[in-house]
């Protein structure tokens, strides 16, 4: 009798449940994010892609809650281009968010740089300046509101006291100067979020650098532009990124001070997308206007997460 | 035979990324099915009813303690929800397409034909007609309630626009209140000055900002879906002559009808055109103000502004016998006379104004003005808001140099006609 014997079954069916075995921990490792991934997909990805595809349909109202939205495809997406309000607004969009952006840097830098240095009170006064970025922004908007009032606002009272305009001005019914004062009054809620965030790029800029640099004869400016601003760009470029993305897709504070007006003067896009949505009942324009509004921050957010990993 | 390949990232992310596309990309809209209400009690009808409102503020009170009165009466429990002004439409329509509608919405009675026509309303038709209180109402309130012949809603309140004078600054001007336009614009230029102004009234971007200038087009024999004709050239002359004159502020384009409410209790403006909605807040903070308050300024044709809400139950209601027990309830005029008071809101019913109290002077102003006040039609309704968007901004081109009469006038006129082609 002859006995031969072969290796090769077991073999595979020890590779067969070795793979089960990776298989199941894979199914594993998957099973204990499926809750995460299930709410993330239910309140993000499916109101972004019902979004993206509403914009597909001619949606009026009537359409829409009777269940006869028509298929138009990307003609409405080309229709709401062709549309020089779209353009309007992006423009003004963009103005809005780079202004306030600048504004948040510049002062946001100017103030992490003063409470960087310890003086009596800095705490206190480090807090209180903090509170414009805790407040509601539907409170702060108020507040600018009734100071920008045209009549009885506190700002003219003040420049018109100190004479530097001779007569009250009407900030927000002015179609040149309404944009500019809801800049100042982001900026305002933005600041605190810049300065703290550039308070903890400086203290970790070793202080042996400056030492060393004055050693070498460096003076404050020197030292401000060839170690600080370098040594801060990192930081400098994630809050201004975070900030562009807050920032462009403000909807509260402009709707309370202008309502987007006068005219369009402040319409940006997300009011823009509400007027065509919720007071025309257009939900088909709305949704694309929607859309197009997502693709600048999504770029940018793109971008910033593939910087945090590389940094990672 | 069956091989188990380990599940990649990049697969699960494609396929959940799959699987969320192909829900989204569902037809999208429609409306549940019927007894898929909030109030949903598996279509029973033995729960709670639900009663959805927009009444902030100092008006929120009035309204749910009325709504305890009536379950305090019959037993009925009713749960309220108040949802801001701004949110109601956008709330409403969420709810109507993924569930959880209220038995009884109350909306603005401008909206009434759009859902009505957006089949979010049950046809009360029927009910109106076995109830036989028809009638009963002023016909302006009453005809937004209407649409494509069928009654969709009830009135609950209603509310008009006249001009409140500063009797003070009129007299020390020697001028009487003004009744046509012409005096109105005269009486704005002589009370102008020292920081004060004539005549204020709401401009702000959007629906509310574009009543004062309707007003005026109306009064010169306007028609909503025609501005290009006289009564349009007309209109926006005088709001131009008014603001280049100093009669009325820059700030009219900034100020909602609060604001204008402040500018006249603290004397900055001599006159304005408000609503009754204020009637209480000036006793109470300008207690010595002297006013007059009389009719909107004629021109061609007299005409106000009617303001006003309405009782709607909706199609998905698992009650609408109750709905309609309760909104039968709230209509008779002696409940209304103890709550109209509350809300400085007017009767929406002849016999309710019958009353005693409706015949103080001020008050009869604004409920006479319910004869003459204009509401849209029910073809113009469901755009209506997007028409009055479009006249604020036309008034505010012309207003702020930043485009001619003509020019104005011809594009809110093309945009009308888009929006009532819908």
């Amino acid at each position: 009798m002859t006995m031969t014997t072969t290796h090769d079954a077991p073999s595979r069916r020890t590779a067969r449940a070795g793979r089960r075995q990776r298989g199941a921990q894979s199914m594993a490792k998957y099973l204990f994010i499926l809750p995460a991934v299930l709410f993330v997909a239910a309140t993000t990805v499916y109101p972004l892609l019902y979004n993206v595809n509403l914009g597909l349909y001619d949606a009026p109202i009537q359409k829409f809650l009777g269940g006869n939205v028509e298929w138009v495809g990307f003609a409405q997406y080309g229709e709401v281009l062709a549309d020089p309000a779209i353009w309007k607004s992006l423009a003004t969009s963009l103005i809005y968010t780079v202004s306030t952006i600048v504004f948040m840097l510049v002062i946001g830098t100017a103030l992490a740089l003063l409470f960087n240095k310890q003086f009596p009170g800095n705490k206190l006064l480090r807090a209180l300046l903090f509170l414009p970025y805790v407040l509601p922004s539907v409170v702060a908007a108020n507040v600018w509101r009734w100071m920008l009032d045209g009549t009885s606002g506190l700002v003219n009272h003040v420049l018109t006291t100190l004479r530097i305009i001779p007569e009250p001005v009407f900030w927000l019914g002015s179609p040149q100067l309404a944009l500019p004062a809801v800049i100042l009054a982001t900026s305002w809620t933005m600041v605190p979020f810049a300065m703290l965030l550039i308070i903890a790029g400086l203290q970790n800029i070793p202080r042996t650098t400056y030492e060393a640099a004055e050693l070498d004869g460096a003076g404050s400016w020197t030292s401000f532009w060839r170690i600080t601003v370098p040594l801060l760009r990192p930081v400098l470029s994630v809050v201004a990124l975070l900030g562009f993305i807050y920032t462009f897709k403000t909807f509260d504070t402009i709707f309370i001070m202008t309502r987007g007006g006068p005219g369009d003067a402040t319409t940006v896009m997300p009011i823009l997308a509400y007027n065509e949505a919720f007071v025309n009942f257009d939900l088909g324009t709305g949704a694309s206007v929607n859309t197009l509004l997502l693709v600048i921050p999504m770029i940018l957010a793109i971008f910033y997460f593939r910087s945090t990993r590389k940094e990672g | 035979m069956l091989t188990t390949s380990p599940l990649t990232r990049r697969t699960a992310i494609a396929s959940g990324i799959g699987l969320t596309a192909a829900l989204a990309a569902c037809t999208p809209g429609g409306t549940p099915d019927k007894g898929d209400a909030g109030s949903s009690d598996g279509g029973g009808g033995g729960g709670p009813l639900t009663f959805w409102h927009y009444y902030g503020g100092v008006a929120t009170a009035p309204l749910e303690a009325l709504i305890a009165r009536y379950t305090e009466e019959t037993g009925n429990e009713v749960e309220v929800r108040f949802i801001p002004f701004g949110d109601f439409n956008r709330t409403l329509l969420q709810a109507a397409t993924g569930g959880g509608l209220p038995d009884i919405a109350l909306i603005n009675a401008f909206d009434t034909a759009l859902f009505a026509g957006s089949d979010m309303l049950l046809d009360l038709s029927d009910r109106v007609a076995d109830w036989g209180e028809q009638d009963s109402y002023f016909a302006g309130p009453w005809a937004t309630t209407r649409m494509g012949g069928a009654t969709f809603s009830v009135p609950h309140v209603a509310d008009t626009y006249a001009l409140w004078t500063d009797s003070a600054a009129l007299s020390a001007a020697g001028i009487e209140p003004p009744t046509t336009w012409d005096e109105a614009e005269e009486a704005a230029l002589s009370t102008a000055g020292d920081g004060s102004f004539g005549l204020a009234f709401c401009g702000i971007n959007g629906v509310e900002g574009a009543t004062a200038w309707l007003l005026r087009f109306l009064a010169a024999g306007g028609d909503i879906t025609d501005f290009t004709g006289d009564a349009g050239t007309v209109a926006m002359e005088s709001f131009q002559r008014l603001l280049t004159e100093g009669g009325v502020s820059e700030g009219v384009l900034t100020w909602n009808e609060d604001d204008v409410f402040t500018q006249f209790r603290s004397e900055a403006a001599a006159m304005m055109i408000n609503s009754a909605s204020y009637l209480t807040s000036l006793a109470e903070e300008a207690p010595d103000l002297e006013v007059e308050v009389v009719a909107m300024p004629e021109d061609q044709t007299a005409v106000s502004w009617l303001s006003a809400e309405n009782l709607t139950i909706t199609n998905s209601s698992s009650n609408p016998d109750a709905a309609w027990e309760l909104i039968t309830w709230m209509q008779q005029p002696e409940i209304m006379n103890e709550y109209l008071p509350d809300r400085n809101k007017l009767p929406v019913r002849t016999d309710t104004a019958e009353d005693e109290q409706w015949q103080d002077p001020v008050k009869k102003v604004f409920v006479d003005q319910l004869d003459v006040a204009w509401a849209p039609d029910e073809n113009v309704s469901p755009a209506s808001a997007e028409i009055f968007t479009e006249v604020q901004l036309a008034m505010q081109s012309v207003l702020s140099g930043s485009a001619g009469i003509e020019d104005a006038l011809g594009t809110l006129q093309s945009a009308t006609d888009a929006a009532l082609q819908g």
